[in-house]
């Protein structure tokens, strides 16, 4: 310690170079706090659970050719066949799926002459809907074969039973959620009564605020173009995936336009956040690179400038270690005075982003734990130079340079 | 050429002053060899420099051809160094990536000469110092003796009116000592002033006049040459 | 003086081989991120027809009951019924409803060729001239052939490509679902970035493989929800194509140009023949694609991230460049003794600064090039059209490598000429 009162007079005749050191310091602090912050929430919203067994649950979308007459007969022929291979645990039809970027949505009531108490996502399917996407029923119950009304595209505006997620019931009910079972909401002015509601089910859009809000609605649509939900035994998926074009493609005119499993669809839809949060790793990577090559460059630069005057505090007696620790001790100090100006730098470009991308603010202990690791990566690459200063010989003093 | 009035140069750092030359006069006129000798640290380089308009005095009046120089601006300095002072340096200081042709030609790039009046500066200098074959070999390549020339052949390409040379034969053997001595004798010859800065009694003993400066008072002796005349 | 100053520049970066290398080095990679991220955020937010962007207008009316969205902008589709009303005036110089739909495409007898299923855009025959498509064989539909529904289409040149093989298929059939088509155009390369005419998340795919007439579209009642954005406020009266068309569906995309008469412009704004609108807006072409957001934050957050990157990468280029500098304290000190003067010192370092700046700024422009490439592969979603630099951004790199090469070494070059040459004469 009785190195920091001289170390800080050095600094102060010397200013320029640690100045500027700090101040790289600085910014990189300040990018790879945001960065790494960002990377973070980033994964965690990509995290979060569709609310369907994402490893098992299988999507197929298939025409249904008008050329083959009544559309409802076909799907149900389509999903007979499906239920009939081995390895698939149950098939459904679906009006759309969740996190496609596309779909249904609407508003909804408690009551038709007044305001609007949520709005959300729609599914319209029948009875094997939670079996095929392996949801948890919480409460109540599924619907019965005779609930389902069957129609050939455009299902919404009919009056039905419905499933929703316990998100939804929890936005209208915040205190008892159980409450809505048993009620009825209502959405293009049409009632539909509550008779169970699940755990989770993502609906199309990945940045909705809505998208927990679902509603799985009794009516069975037939659409030209027709997804299927399929839930699969675990390790059957390749060989069920080989089995559906094979059953499936009876008819000259019958086309499957592709089998993927969820997962791959939720892929896709984050694809633009994946990509970004590769992005910011290489940034962050590179960054640091960038900067320990820095720090060690300048080291050894201030090392071999004062090479003479190491060599004089040997020779007056300091020990290899008394070195190590005054350059040890200089670079800490420069390091924490670039990270203080760092933190309030990555303070400002924080607000900036949370202004310009609706990002949440970074928390302090992000700030905290990044100023130690700054601290400490300034430290590790400083550490080779001073360890060959410290081998500086005393004779230099007599010998000269 | 040279006039000096009450001149003197103190240095001040954190408040201490450090007078490094007390007030002097001196007058060098064209043509004259004078040699400087003092102890190290007598104040002779500071003298020199100020001379060479490389640093300033502090008080009094240095007249170079007639002019203030305290009234030149760093252009108008530079402009002087490069055409009315010649510089030798004890430690030669000839760059090293630039082989004797180019390090000659550095100060003259600094004026409006053109490609054949540099060329022909060049050779004549290096001619003029016995060089001339080796226009395209480094510095490194040559002893401690023909660096010195070439030093010189670089001060004298540009034909100024007085040479600044500071312990130029310090870092050489008797032997090409001699040899640099007598050429700057033939230079002096022709015309060119030379002053001389040597802590060596014996070579400061060849200049025709010698100046003594001891902790930062100058002395002037007369001019030997003409009294032993 | 300044062929002089180059020499010097090139014996000096010599010298020095590692340190010259770790500047040029670390500018390259600066500028490289930084022009890498920037190229793809400027070509998304190109203007993608500046010949006629500022008399290109999109219709807009509010015909829903509530409020859309925060109230600030209008939905991007119309129905029907105004579509049909708005095709009526010759106000505009050009007009143009769009939709798609998605039809399985195949050859008549070439069994080899698999029926592909492809997304065809349906428009009216203003749209070529409009949008100033490039023709490679024939043209698009006349005026008439829209209004009878003909079965054309103009194809895609991939499309073209694909099914006759390249070749001048004017006049040729094809089917269309189960129907026959005739070819009556098709397009030469075409990528207009953004695809500001379609839905405005897919804005940076490719055209669709192939265009139809509206009319067509609609007297065959073919209809693809997945490739519109419909918006229905009241259900129809019953199942029947005819009903959809008659209800408050919005699925339709109108554009106009008009003239250029500005004030005309301002006039149109109220549109008097609808008389139960309260609302409507012609909506510029480039306030559009600010409403609808195309241009993403997150290219340009990544704008902003390779900045910061950059200074970095400078910050320590400056550090090197003190350096140097520091050891050249005996050079400059003597050219400073034979005569040169402080301007004369920083021409010689601005030269010197100058050629790491440009050897920087030509590292960074391949880096740069390798990370399009990178960017291509991990944004394959994307049009690789916006991962390529056009002549004043490939200009702009080395410029931008220069000048902040130059600036960042300013403090240094002049820190350098300030040297007392007297202080440096005995220590050479």
């Amino acid at each position: 310690m009785r190195d920091l009162i001289p170390i800080l007079k050095t600094l102060k005749k010397q200013k320029v170079a640690p100045a500027l050191l700090a101040f790289q310091i600085a910014v990189t602090f300040m990018v790879l706090v945001n960065a790494v912050y960002m990377i973070s929430e980033r994964s965690d919203l990509i995290a979060r659970p569709v609310g369907a067994n994402m490893e098992n649950t299988l999507i197929v979308i298939a025409n249904l050719p008008n050329e083959q007459g009544d559309l409802t007969i076909q799907l149900e022929n389509d999903l007979t066949i499906l239920k009939s291979i081995h390895g698939v645990v149950n098939a459904a039809p679906i009006t759309g799926l969740p996190l496609e970027g596309w779909g249904l949505y609407m508003d909804f009531k408690l009551d038709p002459n007044e305001e609007d108490v949520a709005y959300g996502g729609y599914f319209g399917s029948n009875e094997n809907l939670i079996e095929a996407f392996d949801l948890t029923l919480l409460a109540g119950e599924n619907f019965l074969p005779s609930d389902i009304q069957k129609v050939e595209n455009d299902g919404r505006f009919k009056s039905s039973k419905i499933i929703i997620t316990k998100a939804l019931a929890e936005k209208i009910y915040p205190d008892n959620w159980r409450e809505m079972l048993g009620k009825s909401l209502y959405y293009h002015k049409e009632p539909h009564e509550v008779i169970g509601i699940v755990d989770k089910l993502q609906n199309a859009w990945n940045f909705w605020s809505a998208l927990e809000y679902t509603v799985i609605s009794a009516v069975q649509e037939a659409n030209d173009t027709q997804r299927y939900v399929v839930q699969v035994e675990p390790s059957q998926m390749a060989s069920v995936i080989k089995a559906i074009p094979e059953k499936l493609l009876t008819h000259p005119y019958k086309q499957i336009d592709s089998i993927e499993a969820l997962s791959e669809v939720k892929r896709r839809s984050y694809q633009e956040d994946i990509a970004t949060n590769k992005l910011l790793t290489v940034v962050c990577i590179c960054l640091t690179i960038i900067t320990i090559f820095g720090i060690l460059g300048q080291a050894k630069f201030n090392i071999s400038r004062r090479t003479k005057q190491i060599g004089t505090r040997r020779a007056l007696g300091a020990s290899k270690l008394q070195v190590i620790r005054y350059f040890m001790l200089e670079n800490a100090i420069i390091s924490t005075v670039g990270v203080f100006i760092g933190v309030l730098a990555a303070i400002i470009l924080n607000n900036q982003f949370v202004e310009l991308l609706s990002l949440s603010p970074v928390p302090a202990n992000f700030l905290f734990l990044g100023a130690i690791a700054i601290i400490l990566l300034g430290q590790i690459a400083v550490a080779y130079p001073v360890s060959q200063a410290a081998k500086i010989s005393p004779a230099i003093t007599t010998r000269g340079a | 050429m040279l006039k000096m009035k009450n001149l003197s140069k103190a240095f001040l750092t954190d408040a201490i002053k450090t007078q490094a030359l007390h007030p002097f006069d001196l007058t060098i006129e064209q043509g004259e060899f004078v040699s400087v000798i003092g102890p190290s640290g007598s104040g002779k380089t500071t003298f020199l420099n100020i001379a060479g308009l490389l640093e300033e005095h502090s008080d009094g009046l240095y007249e170079l051809d007639g002019q203030d120089v305290a009234q030149f601006s760093d252009k108008k300095k530079s402009a002087y160094r490069n055409e009315k002072i010649g510089f030798v340096f004890q430690s030669f200081n000839l760059i090293p990536e630039l082989n004797l042709y180019d390090n000659i030609d550095m100060p003259l790039r600094y004026r409006k000469f053109n490609r054949d009046e540099r060329h022909e500066r060049i050779i004549q200098a290096l001619e003029q110092v016995g060089l001339a074959g080796r226009k395209d070999h480094y510095p490194t390549q040559l002893s401690g003796g023909q660096q010195q020339r070439v030093a010189i052949a670089r001060a004298i390409a540009g034909t100024p009116s007085v040479i600044l040379a500071d312990e130029p034969t310090g870092n050489l053997d008797s032997k090409m000592a001699e040899g640099i001595m007598s050429l700057l004798k033939d230079i002096n010859a022709a015309g060119t002033s030379i002053i001389m800065v040597t802590h060596d009694n014996e070579q400061a003993a060849q200049a025709q006049r010698i100046v003594q400066i001891k902790d930062g008072h100058l002395s002037d002796s007369p001019n030997i040459q003409k009294e032993i005349a | 003086m300044y062929s002089y100053y180059f020499k010097l520049a090139l014996l000096s970066l010599r010298k020095t081989p590692l340190l010259s290398l770790l500047m040029v080095t670390m500018i390259a990679i600066g500028i490289g991120a930084t022009m890498t991220t920037y190229t793809v955020s400027y070509m998304m937010s190109k203007d993608p027809i500046p010949s006629k962007s500022a008399q290109l207008f999109q219709v807009q009316l509010d015909s829903m009951d509530e409020i859309y969205g925060d109230g600030k902008i209008l939905p991007y589709t119309i129905t029907y019924q105004d579509t049909q009303a708005l095709l009526e005036s010759d106000i505009p110089k050009y007009q143009v409803a769009l939709s798609a739909i998605q039809k399985k495409i195949s050859h008549e007898n070439n069994a080899h060729i698999i029926p592909k299923s492809l997304k065809v855009r349906t428009t009216t025959s203003d749209f070529f001239s409009m949008f100033e498509t490039p023709f490679l064989y024939g043209s698009g539909w006349s005026k008439q052939d829209g209004k009878d529904a003909a079965q054309v289409a103009v194809l895609s040149k991939e499309t073209n490509n694909w099914l006759f093989d390249g070749e001048n298929s004017v006049g040729k059939t094809f089917r269309f679902g189960a129907e026959t088509y005739q070819v009556i155009g098709v397009l030469d390369s075409w990528n207009p970035l953004p695809k500001f005419y379609g839905l405005p998340h897919m804005a940076y795919t490719q055209p669709h493989d192939l265009f139809i007439p509206f009319n067509t579209q609609i007297k065959n009642e073919l209809f693809t929800e997945k490739l519109v954005s419909n918006a229905c406020w009241h259900e129809s009266t019953d199942d029947s194509f005819s009903a959809f068309l008659a209800s408050e569906c919005m699925w339709i995309i109108f554009w106009v140009e008009l003239p250029d008469n500005q004030a005309h412009a301002k006039e149109q704004q109220s549109f008097g023949r609808f008389k139960n609108r309260i609302y409507n807006k012609l909506v510029p072409l480039k306030q559009y694609l600010i409403d609808e957001e195309v241009v993403s934050d997150d290219s340009k957050m990544a704008v902003w991230l390779a900045v910061l990157f950059l200074i970095v990468c400078l910050l320590n280029c400056m550090s090197l460049m003190i350096a140097k500098f520091h050891a050249k304290a005996g050079e400059v000190g003597l050219r400073r003794a034979v005569g040169a003067s402080k301007q004369d010192i920083v021409k010689q370092f601005a030269i010197e600064l100058s050629v790491v700046g440009v050897v920087g700024g030509l590292l960074g422009l391949l880096f740069a090039q390798l990370g399009l490439l990178a960017a291509k592969q991990t944004y394959s979603y994307l049009h690789s059209g916006l991962m390529q630099m056009n002549l004043q951004l490939l200009i702009g790199t080395v410029l931008l490598a220069l000048i902040s090469s130059l600036v960042f070494g300013l403090y240094p070059i002049i820190r350098a000429s300030q040297m007392q040459p007297s202080s440096q004469l005995k220590s050479l």
